[in-house]
């Protein structure tokens, strides 16, 4: 009940797939995934739009990190500010970074000083699926916080799995390439028991960042204006990750338990302006957290309870001698414990009851600092109905946060209600794998502690900002032998309306902001997404699979905050009205290639749709060639990356330039 | 459906050949005003230096012609095409000396050189954080936030810089205290105003600096009040400074220093907040916007004062109704021959300014669109 098992299993990259496929008929069916090979969404089991990226197809798609993979994702625009250790954020559907949840192994990531999640910090060496669920995840057993975001990221690691006889698997893993990397991973699993297992992930990247970057215009008579070459620098970081996983399972249940320690010093790029071509920023981040998670099932009843301890520490550094000198640090800490509780009343129809209670608090050496403190609750009832062809789900999520300031009263508390409702159809029962969805969902975003309380800036009296979401869907997926073994296509059109929107306002004196609830989006968006399998000589034993993902979104995200403003109706900052991604990628007998576009049409960099805030159009294209060898036991892995092969010099954020054509390669060990 | 799944591919590949990947520079935008053409003037025309948000490069460079009221808007690339990213980044004070314009672009870390006839290049100069220009005694003076590090090198002093204008050289460095802001030039005398944050929120220093010319040293510190920004004199030997305040307690003001035996000292303090002013001939007009937390609003005031008697003046200088139209007034010029003034609308800071002129009689005489925060204006003689 806890997931259902996928109803197909796509019999793609089965070479690939061999290291891992015969462990599978051992598992409980909670957490396994790992037969599907290449599938482009999860099961026609979700009521709301889901996408999915996973084991093969993640690892050849050239990503090296959840940032780069989430960008084949429609509907999602990622705010890359260039380079290895840029801080890259994703905003879904436009409604903004802060309204997407970001979720690592079931249990939700949190920023309570900015909100926002940078990507770059997880790692895809040890990844085994990331999602991303418009809405929420179909699912009723899941903390309360998970009703809440507009959008939701679930990256899963990979959980251990042990061919028949096997105690232990081991990987090692060396990438070098572009920009002076150096980067290997060490992944090993223990069978510790019948019931227990435990995985270490641990890996080190090191890279000087720099890259050539190039800035050319022409003159109007189409002559050379300038053509500017330089080197992208203070880009270098130096970072850490450990993960320690230990899961078992009992009689009625099953239990995980994570830690989690991601330490890096960094170079901040900035900006590159006029006769500025170096900056002194840094910044150093150790972030840690421990969570666990335990899930029984009791007849009819199902529990799933979790507990997090997170404590994230961030220097900030200015040592430009040209700049004023900066030199602040922030220590946060998170304490999460959450019951989910679900019942099937009926085989038709489940309930379920969430709460979760949350505390956070951040301090800050700056000067008249509030260093705020945060007891979030959030109580959630949700209902699922299964009546045959039509499935039915809805939630209520209330959120109440109480916050408290140093030096100062208390804001007043805050509270709201968040419905959702999730419709799915099949009009043609089992006859025909089409499937019409509809959801409707509000939710909200609490102003962070940055809003809030930040010296001068802040404004204690901010309220939530507010979204409403409507969505219509269309599915086709069927899977089937033969030539084409696999094909999935969908269409989902929305519109959000965004309200309250939390913006930066000037405080009129010598550019001095404060913020405020002024801004109004309203965002028309539709995303297309197709994926298909073919298989040539499907009679072979070994066959070869080509398989294509294509997707296409257009978002229409205006500003109608007021008439009298210059950009009223203008397309918001950084959101293309076009953009897309198609992929394709084959194998055959422990070979694979892949190759990768991504489109971006153009953007304005500020409010007003004007000449001088047009960002022009971007496109990359990235290619890999790789192939497995098993060697005795072993099987070593070798592939080769060609990221931007074109060598297209473009900014997805105003003056801060991406990579142009560069490389890596990547050796891998797994026995 | 093999066919159907090549359509968003196909249109993908489509979209991306459309991906222009020759940029042109950016066009200056002209508009025509029959309203700001004035016939018997003693000025060419006025600049606008449009800051740019801070990061964006987008500082620029506005002009109108007063012979037939046509406003160029960025006309700095399309004068200096070959400049690669273009005028640069924070623009924070402009001058017009003889046939040249100076422009200090803070984020770009130098004082630009222009022809002040065609806004064509003529130089540069690096100078760390430069926030505000002068010239006195045939030299150039720059003020710097960033002028070094204090001994236990927590704090950063700012400084004064002289240049030559004929080598375009750094000819001295005089360290000051923090975050030193505009500068006046009166017989041979430098004064600076010193905003004086050092620690975030603290304003230690309130004073105006007073730097003998010949030997380039600091000779007085001038108490006056706190959060120094702008300075400029009179006819009658005074110098009007406005001070921010400390955002709390400590209200903006503006202060008239006079001259007793010889030296300058705090005569009046005006009651009314200032954010920047401009003398013209016997008047003061100021502005003021001050955020009010209970509103969630600014507070924006246009005062006036007499610059012979340093008296308050009542009433304002622009009529109420036409108050409305100006969101978050950002700087302000007089014309001294027909006595309108020049004022400037920032908006947010992220989106394209406005300037107005505003007549005798307190209306909007014309309008036009500029860059980003408009901030910094001068008058370009015949």
């Amino acid at each position: 009940m806890l997931r259902r098992k996928p109803t197909y299993i796509l019999t793609v990259l089965t070479a690939a797939a061999c290291s891992f496929a015969a462990a599978a008929e051992e598992r409980p069916d909670t957490t396994d995934l790992r037969e599907v090979v290449v599938v482009a969404h999860r099961p026609s089991d979700d009521v709301i739009p889901a996408q999915t990226l996973q084991g093969k197809e993640l690892e050849q798609m050239n990503s090296s990190s959840v940032a780069d993979a989430l960008r084949y994702f429609s509907g999602v625009q990622v705010k890359d500010y260039g380079g290895v250790g840029g801080i890259k954020t994703v905003n879904v559907r436009s409604m903004g970074t802060n309204h997407t949840g970001v979720s690592y192994d079931g249990i939700e990531l949190g920023n309570a000083q900015n909100g926002q999640i940078d990507l770059g910090q997880f790692s895809l060496d040890n990844m085994e699926s990331i999602s991303l669920h418009n809405g929420q995840k179909s699912s009723l057993l899941q903390p309360a916080r998970d009703f809440g975001s507009a959008a939701t990221i679930y990256m899963r690691s990979r959980s251990p799995r042990f061919a028949p006889g096997k105690a232990y698997n081991a990987r090692l893993t060396f990438r070098t390439g572009s920009f002076d990397l150096v980067n290997p991973s060490a992944l090993a699993e223990f069978r510790l028991g019948r019931h227990l297992n435990a995985s270490l992930s641990a890996e080190w990247i090191k890279s000087s960042g720099r890259y050539k970057f190039r800035y050319k215009r022409l003159a109007p008579d189409g002559t050379v204006a300038y053509d500017t070459t330089a080197v992208r620098k203070n880009g270098d970081i130096n970072a850490t990750r450990l993960e320690l996983g230990l899961n078992g399972d009992f009689a009625s249940g099953e239990w995980h338990f994570k830690a989690y320690n991601y330490n890096s010093e960094r170079g901040v790029p900035g900006a590159i302006v006029n006769n500025v071509w170096r900056r002194g920023e840094r910044i150093s981040d150790n972030n840690s957290f421990a969570q666990g998670r335990v899930i029984v099932g009791i007849g009819r009843f199902t529990s799933l309870n979790s507990i997090k301890y997170a404590f994230y520490r961030t220097h900030y550094v200015n040592n430009d001698d040209k700049q004023i000198k900066i030199d602040n640090r922030y220590r946060q800490n998170e304490l999460y414990i959450s019951t989910s509780n679900e019942y099937t009343v009926f085989p038709w129809w489940r309930v379920s009851l969430s709460y979760d209670l949350q505390w956070n608090r951040l301090k800050a050496d700056i000067y008249g600092f509030a260093q705020p403190d945060r007891l979030s609750s959030y109580l959630a009832a949700a209902t699922a109905m299964n009546l045959g062809t039509l499935k039915l789900q809805a939630s209520l999520l209330g959120t109440f946060i109480h916050d408290r300031v140093q030096g100062k009263k208390s804001p007043a508390d805050r509270k709201a209600f968040t419905p959702a409702i999730y419709l799915s159809w099949q009009p043609a029962g089992k006859k025909l794998p089409l499937s019409l969805r509809a959801f409707f969902k509000r939710s909200f975003r609490m102003p962070t502690f940055n809003d809030l309380y930040y010296t001068d800036v802040g404004n204690a009296s901010l309220d939530p900002e507010k979204v409403t979401q409507y969505n219509v869907g269309i599915v086709f997926d069927k899977t089937s032998g033969g030539f084409v073994s696999a094909i999935r296509l969908s269409a989902d059109g929305y519109i959000n309306r965004v309200k309250n929107k939390i913006v930066a306002y000037p405080k009129g004196q010598q550019f001095r902001w404060t913020m405020l609830n002024l801004g109004k989006v309203h965002i028309t968006g539709l995303d297309l997404s197709a994926a298909v399998t073919v298989t040539p000589a499907y009679w072979l034993s070994s066959p070869f699979d080509i398989t294509l993902r294509g997707q296409y979104t257009y978002q229409k995200a205006i500003d109608v905050t007021s008439p009298s403003d210059s950009y009223y109706r203008d397309q918001i900052p950084y959101m293309p009205l076009h953009s897309g991604s198609a992929v394709v990628n084959a194998g055959w007998n422990g070979w694979g290639i892949n190759y990768s576009f991504i489109y971006a049409g153009e953007r304005y960099s500020q409010q007003e749709n004007i000449i001088y805030n047009r960002m022009r159009p971007w496109h990359t294209s990235d290619i890999s060639l790789s192939r497995d060898q098993p060697i005795g036991k072993a099987i070593l892995r070798i592939q080769l990356e060609v990221n931007n092969i074109f060598n297209d010099y473009y900014d997805v954020i105003l003056n801060y330039p991406m990579p142009g054509r560069n490389w890596r390669i990547v050796f891998s060990a797994e026995i | 459906m093999k066919k159907l799944s090549a359509i968003p591919m196909i249109a993908l590949l489509a979209l991306a050949s459309c991906s222009d990947d020759n940029e042109v520079t950016m066009p200056a935008d002209y508009t025509e005003v029959p309203e700001a053409a004035i016939k018997s003037s003693d000025y060419s025309g006025l600049y606008v230096l449009d800051e740019g948000n801070m990061g964006s490069n987008k500082c620029t460079l506005d002009y109108m012609r007063f012979s037939d009221g046509v406003f160029a808007r960025n006309i700095y690339p399309e004068r200096n095409p070959s400049q690669a990213l273009e005028l640069g980044d924070s623009g924070n004070d402009i001058l017009i000396s003889g046939n040249r314009m100076y422009l200090c672009i803070s984020g770009s870390n130098k004082l630009e050189v222009l022809d002040a006839r065609t806004a064509e290049r003529i130089g540069q100069v690096d100078i760390p954080n430069c926030r505000y220009v002068e010239t006195a005694g045939g030299n150039i003076y720059v003020t710097s936030y960033t002028g070094g590090y204090t001994i236990d090198t927590t704090q950063q002093f700012g400084a004064v810089y002289r240049i030559d204008p004929n080598t375009l050289t750094v000819t001295g460095k005089l360290p000051v205290t923090y975050w030193p802001e505009e500068m006046a030039a009166v017989d041979g005398k430098l004064y600076v105003a010193t905003s004086g944050t050092a620690v975030e929120g603290d304003y230690p220093d309130n004073n105006v600096l007073q730097i003998d010319l010949a030997s380039f040293t600091i000779e007085r510190e001038i108490p006056v009040g706190t959060n120094l920004h702008h300075i400029e004199a009179d006819t009658f030997g005074h110098l009007w400074v406005s001070g921010r305040g400390d955002y709390g307690a400590r209200p903006s003001r503006l202060y008239c220093l006079s001259k007793t035996a010889g030296e300058y000292s705090l005569d009046k303090t005006i009651e009314a907040a200032c954010s920047d002013f401009t003398v013209c001939g016997s008047t003061i007009y100021f502005y003021a916007a001050e955020w009010n937390y209970a509103t969630s609003s600014n507070t924006i005031t246009y005062s006036k004062a007499d610059a012979a008697t340093a008296a308050l003046l009542p009433g304002s200088y622009i009529a109420s109704s036409e108050q409305s139209k100006i969101d978050t007034p950002y700087a302000i010029l007089a014309n001294p021959q027909n006595s309108e003034i020049y004022l400037t609308d920032a908006r947010n800071y992220v989106s394209s300014g406005s300037l107005h002129c505003i007549g005798t009689d307190g209306m909007i005489r014309w309008s036009v669109t500029t860059g980003d925060i408009p901030g910094h204006l001068a008058l370009l003689k015949k």
